[in-house]
């Protein structure tokens, strides 16, 4: 299974930055911006990527960076949307995990944020034992 | 009487099994210990079954009766005489004036004093408290855990034959070699005591874990890994790959001794699960996948009469994070505990594994945790204690938050509220303005004790930054009130997390604000729990930081 199956001709991933299962859930702290990350095959094991920033406040800066392709924007009102693209090879039955992630800075303030997508053959799961405890929970044991 | 409880007292005396004295406070008197005890007058000494009790009699095994002046006794001790001391896990009855008091004691005589944990009854002019003391005679007085060993912890400890173990706040130390006994997990009421030498096998160690500690720097990162002890959690004896001979809790210093029984030769090794179900420390590091609780295991070894076996959990294992996460809430319970006299928090379940993409965020008494390598919170300790803050909240005093996304922006009041007092909870905690959220990329940090944010809300309805929330709680909790930079102390802290339970949780709020809790309402408790004493040091934290408080606290108005 190579990096192309597994992404398809034309599959677009999304994964925000904050994903969360319940609407009434008290999160951690954040940079005040949202970050998409998409991804498309090119074939050959090439991938674009496309991350897209939206900010929740006006900032002095954003840093945004993914693949090898870093680039600063400056003086952002809220809700600003700048989107930057890079492209990765992940060769035949390999696996990568890609970012994208964004440094906001407000005055002083200087938060971060990340989002990442899964490329190519995941590695194996780490082996495992289920040991049935007295009280009918089980505990999953790793060992070196 | 008496000649029949000295002789069952005699005849008990080598199958007890030695045990700390637990009483931490008040409610209900009689029960004693698990000391050799016994019965008559002047007799001291006595074992398990052990009925009956002489005048002056000493100790007590898990007997029942109690002379006059009787003093220790033993696990499931009931009755008690005039003047008993100590008390016994489970304890019940209590003769008049009776002192100490073992967990889950009842009743209690007059003037009993001391208690053990879940102490129900309690005689007229009891005094001191147990956790979650109930009852009460006339002129009962107050309850708690005053006399915690916060070093020690609630689970004793085993240096050789050496047993610590916790007296009235004062760590202390008992050979149990001179009783021809062992030191080693007893049960799960009495933790590490001395035991009964028996022909059971022994294996001792300690249990470690690879830890990463947050830099204090606005560019995030983490330290080089250090070994941390493993504190409280679960240890177990296992045969083959899934069969649990014998369980036990580490201690403080992560050191265990278990006891197990297995064909000499069997193949064993040692397990870790990051669980306690200590009432105290009701927390379990979970998979967030499939509930599993997280495990480590040691290498194989022979079971043999005595056995040596350190445990380290690795970060190459994926489960070095997972004990992180349980330390952070042994932290937060233990303080619970020693310092605010809650001893049975609302259990706590902590949801982290490699790769979870699940956010990080609390609700309903559980916290999910990010483990993607690019963004993994497992060694986040002040993100971590954040989540706890809002189970803290939940657990002892009230939140009203709507929830959502937040950064430092003006949020709704009662989101920054909680926020920011959550921000507030992980840094005392850790006795630290930094916080910090750690990515691929090193993440951000933040210091809060310099940091002067503020409020351009209008009114005390209108929008506010968490920070604010956060910087004048640190300012408000520092150890002196001045200008000065100033670290929180584990009695500034208190005195100011107090006003959750003691306040926010029960009050008619004022609601001059947004309607349910925020800012104004944990001042109002402030200044009703604190007096009026500091109303020129907090007009002088509001005026810093802008926000318009009215100092009209429902009768603690200031001037």
């Amino acid at each position: 299974m190579n990096a192309t199956r597994l992404a398809g001709p034309l599959c677009v991933l999304l994964l925000s930055a904050c994903q969360h299962s319940s609407e009434r859930a008290e999160r951690k702290p954040t940079a005040p911006v949202k970050l998409t990350l998409e991804t498309r095959s090119l074939g050959n094991g090439d991938h674009e990527l496309t991350l897209t920033a939206t900010t929740t406040a006006a900032l002095d800066s954003l840093v945004l960076k993914t693949g090898e392709i870093v680039k600063e924007f400056t003086t952002l009102e809220n809700g600003a949307t700048r989107t930057i693209r890079a492209r990765v090879h992940i060769r035949d039955g390999e696996g990568q995990e890609v970012t994208g992630t964004a440094r906001t800075v407000k005055g002083e303030r200087q938060r971060s944020a990340v989002t990442a997508i899964w490329l190519g053959v995941k590695p194996p799961e780490q082996p495992t034992t289920v040991i049935p405890l007295p009280d009918g929970e089980k505990a999953e044991e790793v060992r070196e | 009487m008496n000649r029949l409880f000295i002789i069952a007292a005699l005849a008990a005396l080598s199958a007890c099994e030695c045990g700390k004295p637990t009483g931490n406070n008040t409610g209900g008197g009689g029960g004693g210990l698990v000391f050799p005890s016994g019965g008559g007058s002047a007799i001291s000494g006595g074992g398990t079954g052990a009925t009956g009790g002489g005048n002056g009699a000493v100790g007590g095994g898990d007997g029942t009766g109690g002379g006059t002046s009787a003093t220790g006794g033993g696990t499931s001790a009931t009755g008690g005489g005039t003047s008993a001391t100590g008390g016994g896990t489970s304890a019940t009855g209590g003769g008049t004036s009776a002192t100490g008091g073992g967990t889950s004691a009842t009743g209690g005589g007059t003037s009993a004093t001391g208690g053990g944990t879940s102490a129900t009854g309690g005689g007229a002019n009891a005094t001191g408290g147990g956790t979650n003391a109930t009852g009460g005679g006339t002129g009962a007085t107050d309850g708690g855990v005053s006399n915690a060993c916060p070093g020690l912890g609630p689970v004793n400890a085993c240096a050789g034959s050496v047993l610590s173990y916790c007296v009235n706040g004062t760590v202390t130390q008992l050979d149990c070699a001179t009783a021809s006994q062992s030191c080693a997990f007893s049960s799960a009421a009495n933790q590490y005591a001395c035991v009964a030498s028996t022909s059971q096998f022994i294996v001792s160690g300690t249990v470690t874990y690879e830890d990463r500690a947050p830099i204090a720097s606005e560019n995030g990162g983490l330290a080089s890994s250090a070994p941390l002890p493993v504190r409280g959690a679960e240890v177990s004896v296992i045969q083959g790959t899934t069969t649990v001979l014998a369980t036990a809790n580490t201690a403080n210093d992560g050191s265990y001794v278990l006891r197990y029984t297995a064909t000499a030769g069997a193949t064993v090794h040692i397990s870790v699960t990051a669980r306690s179900q200590l009432a105290a420390r009701a927390l379990s590091v979970r998979r967030a996948n499939n509930n599993n609780l997280h495990a480590f295991g040691g290498a194989d070894f022979s079971a043999t009469a005595t056995a040596t076996q350190n445990v380290e959990v690795t970060y190459s294992s994926n489960e070095a994070e997972a004990f992180n996460i349980f330390d952070q809430g042994i932290l937060a319970f233990d303080w619970l505990h020693d310092r605010l006299n809650i001893a049975a928090p609302t259990a706590l379940t902590l949801r982290w594994h490699r790769n979870n993409n699940d956010g990080t965020y609390y609700q309903d008494n559980e916290i999910f945790l990010l483990g993607p390598l690019s963004d993994d919170d497992g060694y986040d300790d002040t993100v971590i204690l954040h989540e706890i803050g809002h189970h803290i909240e939940d657990a002892i005093g009230r939140s009203d938050s709507p929830g959502g996304d937040h950064a430092f922006e003006p949020v709704d009041p009662r989101l920054a509220w909680s926020e920011g007092f959550s921000t507030w909870f992980a840094l005392s905690m850790r006795k630290s303005p930094w916080y910090s959220d750690t990515d691929v990329n090193g993440g951000w940090g933040w210091e809060y004790d310099d940091s002067v944010s503020t409020f351009d809300g209008g009114t005390l309805a209108g929008d506010i930054s968490e920070d604010v929330v956060t910087e004048l709680l640190w300012d408000l909790s520092d150890t002196d009130q001045s200008e000065t930079s100033q670290l929180v102390t584990d009695d500034s802290f208190a005195a100011a997390l107090r006003v959750q339970p003691d306040y926010l949780r029960t009050a008619t709020l004022r609601n001059v604000g947004t309607p349910g809790v925020d800012l104004v309402d944990f001042l109002d408790g402030w200044f009703v729990l604190n007096t009026t004493s500091s109303c020129t040091w907090v007009e002088t934290l509001t005026t810093r930081h802008t926000f318009p408080y009215d100092f009209n606290a429902p009768n603690a108005a200031c001037p």
